[in-house]
């Protein structure tokens, strides 16, 4: 996915309570540095190192969702999304351990569809002095002390702790399945222009439990989340204004990643692309042809715009068909850009049998000021 | 009544130029007042933003010894402890030209939650290279605010050249920011910059903190014993009150200002009404009430008041900006790098200029106004009526005086160290003053009169004893000038004797032949190193000087390596200073200095508790030694003690010993190449220099005290030309019928002249007890109350002198245009007058 890197890059498409932190940051992305390397050619995938940051690229995203439940029902989506951007090719040589061309920005958000809340965070910090970074073995990556890192006994398991004025989440992830590689063996084109690719890689089901503190309460929690990895050194093309991002988890343990790229003029992007990943793991690339996506219904934000809001996905190769419901109509976030990522439900069928679900969507491009003053 | 308003009125339009003066006299008066509260308060309040704009929105810092705390302390706060609202900071001094700026490193990532800065960022041509990636990827990349950039000609994109720890380095203005005149004197770099340039890797100056008390009382257990968390409030008060001294300073001379110009204005108001009371007894005799005439009156004086005292609040609010500069240009050299601000003009201070002008204004016209309104119609009408009764005031004012005076003494007596306390008797031994003037003048000039009849006959017998029996006239201008003209001579004592004993102190303790520092900052160690290897020093000294703070207390700490036998520059006040120096090397004990001593009621034997890098250790205080540093004197202590305590190798200024101090010019040279070879820009300076430099400072600092003074002698001289010119307009029906009698106009100019001189004279000669007494009180009681320095009283005849002639002359000179008037006018014109 390119994900927010593009919305924040696309001519300025920052939103913030903030304004000065805005223009800030949108200053600070805005440089159109070629020297950067490109995603041109496919890669051998090694992790965990891979896991770790690849600082030579201009951003790079580590971005987890979940659904998540107590045992008295009640049910909570999250996500923690850390995202790196390099503001120059090479690190600059200094003295002080502050000095870095490295920048961390990392989103919170807690789905409480039974208080009908949606609260968010946003943390800025530079890639140096320990104060935001990440690292390959032991995983870990973290902003202040919003972080995902790997137990040191077991670096099978994942901790992730982080903490708003509102609410906190400590959770433990294990991955189910192997890492899926997305795209063509990981490289996933974004549009004609060569170089204009990601490299792309899903943990499509992690297995979580832990707890969520919110209203003074403590929840035990449990679910599945899901960890969208992908980095590159490119923006969106001219001709593209946003997408539409879907990571699904169904009950037949079969996971849907699809991402369809929407051109200002309405049509969708032939670059456009998913993964469906099987019970054993194995993964089949959908290209645009194979996957049709219809809006049912939309939701117009109070703050202007209107989002698609429900949606029917069909892959006929798969004789796979799906109803994805929102379970809060307003999950839109307003850190420095504003976007909707927001828990979902499934309902469908896969080869006649009735199958169901929940996973997380993300919408961009569709807020009308985008770059309010 | 409207008749009697146009009559009055019509009186005033015919006579502008006494009209003129009363505005002038009573604008003046304003203004003055207005002028020096602005500028004071303005200067207060500069003051105070700047130390607010470093602190920002904080309400808590974390701070270390002298070498700043460790930052992974920082990332420990934001990665363990969780907490956001906190942002590193480095401060230090740095030299741009000649401008000394505060040298602010920041994380702009912190800064959100405790500073915000708008940036008037112009990205340029090249926007690709962003304001904010140049700010955070080059090194040397600064901020400075608009207005500095405007001083500084500099524009978005200049490089230049700044000196930071005497080490020249490039810099690039990447943006301004919009100042509001908070954080004007700030250079603002990345912290990368400051740790790069101040060459302190690892380390930062101080942690901004937003915490609520259960915050602050968890995190204060955990911190490491080299650090101190402290409340962001205390520290801003402890450096503002080692500034309050010199706010004191300020008020007196406010004070001054005050009282001269309430002088003023009641003598301007009262005029118009006295130069009137024959108009007023002729509107009696036609039939006005005693009520319409004492409204009439009192209308008068209102409007008078008002239209004056707004004119003088806008002469006052010019007046104040002139100040201003003098007055911030005395902070930047003492204390803290404050922007010279705008003028901020509060209610208050124009509130209080307005009150002054309007209720001076009616008090003076109120007593003529009731006598006038009192009296028989044919009675209002003669002079000698109003003199017989104001001649009848005086014994009882001047036993008032006394009684005054009295309680001046037993105020001061009473009251041991507050400031308040002093401030009042200075006002009560001027009021006191004051009341006695009259006394003395009738006294003085009957005296004088036989004596005058004796040299210059009739004439010059009329002039003198014309003082004394129109004192209802003249008596407020003499006092005005008195008070003026005292001032100024207890001001010169006070400054000249502390500059003897600034000097005397200086000749004292600069004993090393050539001393080397930087401005801010610490020596080079291989530079100290070869310095003191030179083949012509014979012996050294160093010295550290580092900033403690312990709650609202902020301590000097002087850390000093002396050279042999240098004991005796450093005169102990309460000990015997052989049994003091071998425990001082050795031991945990220090030395304070008087002012230190005095404001923390220390002396020898008791104990001090100083944050040392273990945590807070006592130290015992050995005596008390004599200090003038204006930079505000503490604590010495020797080098081996600091070393014990303090994890700092750290040398801010060595002082060396020659074997022939008069090659000292070429040794200066010589580390200077050293300071070139080191890549520090160190200055060298003989001991000669640096006691022109201190003493060059020390006039600097009273500049501002000199220009407040004679604001009030100016204020005084237009109040007793107003006053002199009042008064022989009003004779000139007597100098008319002088002419008549034969004298010739040169005659009669020598005699408007001898009077005028007289009432000079008079002004003088009350104003030398006063101005002595004054000059006592503020080196005895203001002086050391205020600053804890004890200083011998020097009084230079010359001042006394200087004095006298200032009042003749300024009354003289007063005199001069009604002496030439009454020279050239036609005697029967003049006598037709009215």
């Amino acid at each position: 996915m390119l994900r927010l890197f593009c919305v924040l890059l696309a001519a300025g498409l920052v939103h913030s309570a903030s304004a000065q932190e805005a223009s800030r940051l949108a200053e600070l992305l805005g440089s159109g540095d070629r020297a950067f390397p490109r995603v041109t050619t496919a890669r051998e995938f090694d992790f965990p190192a891979d896991h770790g940051p690849h600082p030579e690229y201009r951003n790079e995203w580590w971005y987890v969702t979940g659904n998540l439940d107590d045992p008295g029902g009640r049910r909570f989506g999250f996500e923690l999304t850390i995202f790196r951007f390099a503001l120059a090719p090479t690190p600059p040589r200094s003295d002080s351990a502050w000095r870095s061309n490295q920048v961390y920005i990392a989103h919170l958000a807690l789905t409480d569809p039974d208080g009908e809340r949606f609260l968010t965070a946003e943390k800025v910090s530079r890639g140096a002095a320990g104060l935001a970074g990440a690292a390959a073995e032991p995983f870990s990556v973290w902003v202040d002390d919003w972080r995902i890192e790997a137990q040191t006994d077991n670096p099978d398991i994942w901790r992730l702790t982080a903490a708003s004025d509102e609410f906190s989440l400590a959770l433990e992830l294990r991955s189910a399945k192997p890492p899926v590689l997305n795209g063509d063996a990981g490289l996933s084109r974004k549009s004609d222009e060569a170089g204009n690719a990601s490299y792309y890689y899903s943990m499509t089901r992690l297995e979580t439990a832990g707890e969520i503190r919110l209203d003074g309460r403590v929840f035990s929690v449990s679910g599945a989340s899901w960890l969208d990895r992908e980095w590159s050194s490119s923006a969106l093309a001219a001709d593209q204004i946003g997408w539409d991002w879907f990571a699904l988890q169904l009950d037949n343990n079969y996971e849907l990643m699809f991402y369809s790229l929407r051109r200002r003029d309405g049509s969708q992007d032939p670059n456009s692309s998913g993964t469906l990943t099987a019970a054993d793991g194995s993964a089949v690339k959908l290209g645009a042809d194979a996957l049709r996506l219809d809006v049912l219904d939309t939701w117009d934000s109070p703050a202007g715009g209107t989002y698609p809001a429900r949606w029917r996905i069909e892959v006929p190769d798969e004789a796979l068909e799906l109803e994805i419901v929102p379970v809060l109509a307003n999950q839109e976030l307003f850190t420095t850009v504003r976007y909707w990522e927001g828990a979902v439900d499934v309902r469908g069928t896969a080869r006649g049998r009735p199958v169901s679900g929940r996973g997380y969507v993300e919408l961009t491009g569709y807020a009308e000021d985008e770059n309010p003053q | 009544m409207r008749t009697a308003a146009r009559a009055s009125t019509g009186f005033l339009w015919r006579h502008p130029w006494q009209l003129a003066m009363a505005v002038m006299g009573v604008c003046a008066g304003v203004a003055v007042i207005v002028a020096v509260d602005l500028a004071n308060e303005s200067s207060r309040l500069a003051f105070l933003e700047s130390l607010d704009a470093v602190t920002g929105d904080a309400s808590h810092q974390i701070v270390g010894g002298p070498g700043g705390i460790d930052e992974t302390l920082y990332t420990a706060l934001r990665t363990e402890n969780g907490i956001d609202a906190a942002a590193p900071v480095i401060e230090a001094d740095l030299r741009l030209g000649e401008r000394t700026l505060n040298l602010l490193g920041v994380d702009l990532f912190a800064e959100g939650t405790l500073r915000s800065y708008e940036f008037s960022a112009d990205p340029g041509p090249d926007s690709g290279d962003s304001v904010f990636r140049r700010f955070l990827l080059e090194p040397g990349s600064i901020v400075l605010s608009e207005r500095t950039a405007r001083e500084l000609s500099l524009e978005t994109g200049d490089a230049l050249e700044v000196s930071v720890n005497g080490r020249r380095q490039s810099a690039s203005l990447v943006a301004t920011f919009v100042d509001e005149g908070r954080l004007g004197a700030f250079l603002l770099t990345d912290i990368a910059t400051a740790q790069e340039w101040l060459r302190m890797p690892g380390r930062i100056s101080r942690i901004d903190l937003k915490l609520d008390a259960a915050a602050s009382d968890a995190l204060r257990q955990e911190l490491p014993p080299d650090t101190k968390l402290l409340n962001a409030a205390g520290r801003t008060r402890a450096t503002l009150e080692m500034s309050d001294a010199f706010m004191v300073n300020l008020k007196a001379m406010s004070l001054l200002a005050l009282l001269v110009g309430l002088f003023l204005i009641y003598n301007s108001a009262s005029f118009t009404v006295l130069q009137r009371r024959r108009m007023f007894g002729v509107l009696r005799a036609l039939g006005v009430t005693r009520r319409q005439v004492f409204a009439l009156i009192m209308s008068e004086a209102l409007v008078l008041g008002a239209v004056a005292g707004v004119l003088g609040v806008a002469l006052g609010i010019w007046l104040g900006e002139q100040l201003l500069f003098f007055v911030t240009r005395s902070i930047n050299d003492l204390y803290f790098r404050v922007a010279v601000t705008d003028v901020a003009v509060s209610n208050a201070t124009l509130a209080k200029g307005l009150a002054a002008g309007l209720l001076a204004s009616l008090a003076a016209a109120a007593v003529p106004a009731l006598e006038a309104a009192a009296n028989p119609p044919r009675l209002s009408m003669l002079r000698s009526t109003l003199e017989r009764r104001a001649g009848a005031l005086i014994p009882a004012m001047a036993a008032a005086g006394v009684l005054i005076l009295l309680l001046a003494a037993a105020t001061l007596a009473l009251s041991e160290t507050s400031l308040t306390a002093g401030l009042t008797a200075v006002f009560l031994l001027i009021l006191g003053t004051a009341l006695l003037i009259p006394w003395f003048v009738v006294r003085t000039t009957a005296l004088l009169a036989p004596l005058a009849d004796r040299i210059g006959g009739v004439a010059a017998r009329l002039a003198v004893a014309g003082i004394g029996t129109s004192l209802s006239r003249t008596g407020v201008a003499i006092i005005a000038l008195a008070v003026a003209v005292s001032a100024s001579i207890g001001v010169s004592v006070m400054v000249d004797s502390f500059r003897g004993s600034v000097s005397q102190w200086l000749d004292r303790t600069l004993q090393a032949d050539i001393y080397v520092g930087l401005p801010d900052g610490g020596l080079d160690a291989g530079l100290v190193a070869a310095a003191v290897a030179l083949d012509e020093v014979v012996a050294y000294s160093t010295a550290r000087r580092i900033l403690l703070v312990s709650g609202e207390r902020q301590t000097r700490l002087n850390a000093l390596k002396m050279a042999p036998d240098a004991y005796g520059g450093t005169e102990i006040l309460d000990a015997n200073p052989r049994d003091v120096w071998p425990r001082w090397e050795t031991q945990d004990a220090v030395l304070v200095s008087e002012p230190y001593a005095w404001r923390y009621g220390l002396a020898a034997g008791d104990d001090l508790s100083l944050a040392t890098d273990q945590g807070e250790r006592v130290f015992r205080v050995l005596a008390v030694y004599q200090s003038y540093d204006l930079n505000g004197s503490g604590v010495m202590l020797s080098r081996q003690t600091y070393d014990r305590h303090w994890r700092d190798a750290g040398i801010d200024s060595i002082g060396l010993y020659l074997t022939d101090e008069r090659a000292a010019a070429a040794t200066i040279q010589r580390i200077e190449q050293l300071g070139t070879d080191f890549g520090q820009q160190v200055f060298v300076s003989s001991n000669v220099d640096i006691r022109a430099l201190s003493l060059s400072i020390f006039d600097r600092t009273f500049v501002i005290t000199d220009i407040l003074y004679w604001l009030a002698i100016g204020v005084a001289v237009i109040g007793i030309l107003g006053a002199m010119l009042a008064l022989q307009l009003e004779r000139s029906r007597e100098l008319g019928l002088l002419r008549a009698l034969g004298m010739t106009p040169r005659q009669l100019a020598g005699s408007i002249t001898l009077q005028t001189a007289t009432a000079g004279l008079m002004s003088g000669l009350a104003s030398i007890p006063l101005g002595i007494a004054m000059a006592w009180v503020l080196i005895d009681v203001i002086n050391r109350r205020a600053f804890g320095w004890k200083i011998a009283i020097d009084i230079d005849p010359g001042y006394i002198a200087a004095g006298l002639m200032l009042a003749l002359g300024a009354a003289v000179a007063a005199g001069l245009y009604p002496a030439w008037r009454a020279g050239t006018s036609e005697p029967a014109l003049a006598m037709r007058e009215e």
